[in-house]
């Protein structure tokens, strides 16, 4: 399987008088894993509901590999859609949720089978105890699974995922973005990714679009929107960062780039310890400068501070991104 | 705590009695209602032949299933609409008719019937159940109608058309409703009077209708004897109940294969 290339242009929707989007253009590299990142409310899951075709936009173009879909009609686009809340079919069983999609295409009984079964070692569910299985039946991380294995059944040329794993603990979710990568690294499928967590986000993607209020602010591979934030709230959503007003706008630096007690760092300050807390291998801390907080992040190893204590905190210059907003 | 008790038993005694009261003296071997002359099912074995009331009982079947086939019909695409806002208007407008005293709706519809020259009959009867039929069967349906909508939805993004979305997903996964509508505007019109009796010609009387003018008129004959209205009343009520517990069995039966929706 191939994935195809999208490319949105200048998108703009409009709901009465709010603008969801607000002239967005995006491409998203074919067989890639490209994550729409933002708060609720940024028109993150609105973007990926026109790439779908389940929404007009108000203004703009969608092309699949340079051919424009603008137009055409959801059920021709050939895509895969994991919802947010799943709808899956609760009158079909396991096998008929995933076979849906190719029996509506018409594909012989054998073939039907045997990609469906396929579907189902894919996303991990042994075909022999779940294919028979009611939808009811199923843990939620089932559910999960089956929703993806119905979307990829059909191979489809992009494959969207609304906040699929949202609703799940903790460790099942890390198992299933995993899960999903794999997936995505063995079909070749270009995958469209909408969440709110940037954890999520970190984990699953290549790209990354940082949205909000309509606008994609940043885009980039995790690595470079964590280290070079263009503005505030793409340092602060994605990530933890210290904003502080400097020249030209603000500085924004790493939690874990602040230097305690340092022998050598191009800014220091005095600062009193407000709090620590326990994170694992990690310990978050909060020193207060001059009425501010910062927040620091450090290996427990060997950092033996407590609340009430003076130190001096400090960070280099290379550690330091200015940004205009 | 205690008193609470009790209460609740005497509240359910009040519904219950009047009933009760009735169905035993179906069962009297007595022209008149209050003194009991025994055991008999003379009463019963009399409606058999009481072609009266097997017209009537053919009348209220044929609105009966008509009404609550054509009004749900009607009602599922209003019931399937998704946007929200145009929804909540949709809800605000369909509710009233529920709300409005019965009488006045019945008065209207007459009016609009004379007014038209519709001639009263079964026709009339059918129109005058199905207009408000169709909110109750909206109300039964709007619930999993969202549902069924949000599925077409999924449906439409694994290749299926508008068409077989409908067919193949809304509307199984509708059915828990479309059979409550069914049930429901079965029963709002099987056991409507009023409307019935503002909207029928001479000659077309279902079955609340020949309760009732029977009742009125009791005595004159031997199927108006008080004990053979009873007995009327009792089939009625009989009927009923067949059907409720019918549907309660589809709806145990559901819910165990299918889980809730």
């Amino acid at each position: 399987m191939k994935g195809v290339e999208v490319y949105v242009e200048g998108i703009t929707k409009k709901y009465g008088s709010t603008t969801a989007l607000d002239g967005v253009t995006l491409r998203i590299p074919p067989s890639e894993i490209t994550t729409l990142l933002g708060p609720s409310g940024c028109g993150k899951t609105t973007l990926l509901k026109i790439i779908a075709g389940l929404e007009p936009p108000t203004k703009g173009r969608v092309y699949f590999d340079g051919r424009d879909v603008t137009n055409l009609a959801p059920e021709k686009r050939n895509i895969g859609f994991v919802f947010q809340d799943l709808a899956l079919f609760p009158h079909l069983n396991v096998f008929e949720n995933v076979a849906f999609g190719l029996r509506v295409r018409r594909v012989p009984e054998a073939e039907v089978k045997k990609r469906v079964y396929w579907a189902l070692d894919l996303v991990g569910l042994d075909p022999s105890e779940f294919a028979r299985r009611r939808i009811h039946e199923l843990s939620g991380g089932q559910q999960q699974r089956v929703a993806i294995a119905r979307a990829l059944v059909i191979e489809p040329a992009v494959l969207l995922l609304d906040e699929p794993f949202a609703h799940l603990d903790y460790k099942i979710k890390q198992r299933l973005l995993l899960q999903l990568k794999r997936i995505q690294r063995e079909t070749g499928a270009t995958v469209v990714y909408v969440t709110h967590d940037q954890n999520e986000a970190m984990a699953v993607s290549h790209k990354i679009a940082v949205m909000n209020n309509g606008k994609i602010l940043q885009v980039g591979s995790p690595e470079e929107v964590y280290e070079k934030p263009n503005s505030s709230f793409v340092a602060s959503f994605f990530g933890e960062a210290n904003v502080l007003p400097g020249e030209g706008g603000f500085i924004v630096i790493r939690p874990e780039r602040v230097l305690i007690n340092p022998d050598r760092a191009d800014t220091v300050y005095d600062a009193y310890i407000e709090d620590v807390v326990f994170q694992g291998p990690l310990l978050h801390i909060e020193a207060r400068v001059n009425g501010k907080i910062i927040k620091i992040i450090k290996p427990r190893n060997g950092m033996v501070v407590k609340p009430g204590d003076k130190v001096r905190i400090g960070w280099l210059q290379k550690d330091v991104r200015v940004v205009p907003e | 705590m205690k008193l609470l008790k009790y209460y609740t038993y005497a509240l359910i005694a009040m519904l219950y009695i009047p009933i009760i009261v009735m169905i035993l003296y179906s069962f009297d071997n007595s022209k008149y209602f209050g003194e009991w002359n025994g055991f008999t099912l003379r009463w019963y074995e009399q409606l058999l032949h009481d072609t009266q009331a097997w017209s009537a009982l053919k009348n209220s079947m044929v609105v009966a299933v008509l009404s609550a086939v054509i009004s749900t019909a009607i009602a599922i695409p209003a019931a399937l609409m998704a946007r929200d806002r145009e929804k909540d208007i949709v809800s605000l407008m369909i509710y009233p008719p529920v709300i409005i005293p019965e009488i006045t709706e019945a008065v209207a519809l007459m009016l609009l019937l004379i007014y038209l020259g519709f001639p009263l009959g079964l026709v009339s009867v059918l129109i005058g159940h199905t207009a408000f039929n169709i909110a109750y069967a909206y109300i039964a349906l709007s619930p999993v109608g969202g549902t069924g909508a949000r599925l077409a939805v999924a449906a439409r993004t694994l290749g299926a058309d508008r068409f077989t979305a409908f067919l193949k997903v809304t509307i199984p996964v509708s059915m828990p409703g479309i059979i409550a509508a069914l049930g429901l505007t079965f029963m709002m019109s099987f056991t409507d009077f009023i409307k019935t009796l503002f909207t029928k010609g001479p000659g077309f009387d279902t079955l609340p209708i020949l309760v009732w003018n029977r009742a009125r008129r009791p005595g004159l004959t031997p199927y108006t004897s008080q004990p053979a209205i009873a007995a009327l009343a009792t089939t009625l009520i009989l009927i009923s109940i067949a059907i409720a517990l019918a549907y309660t069995l589809y709806e145990v039966r559901r819910s165990e294969k299918q889980g809730e929706l």
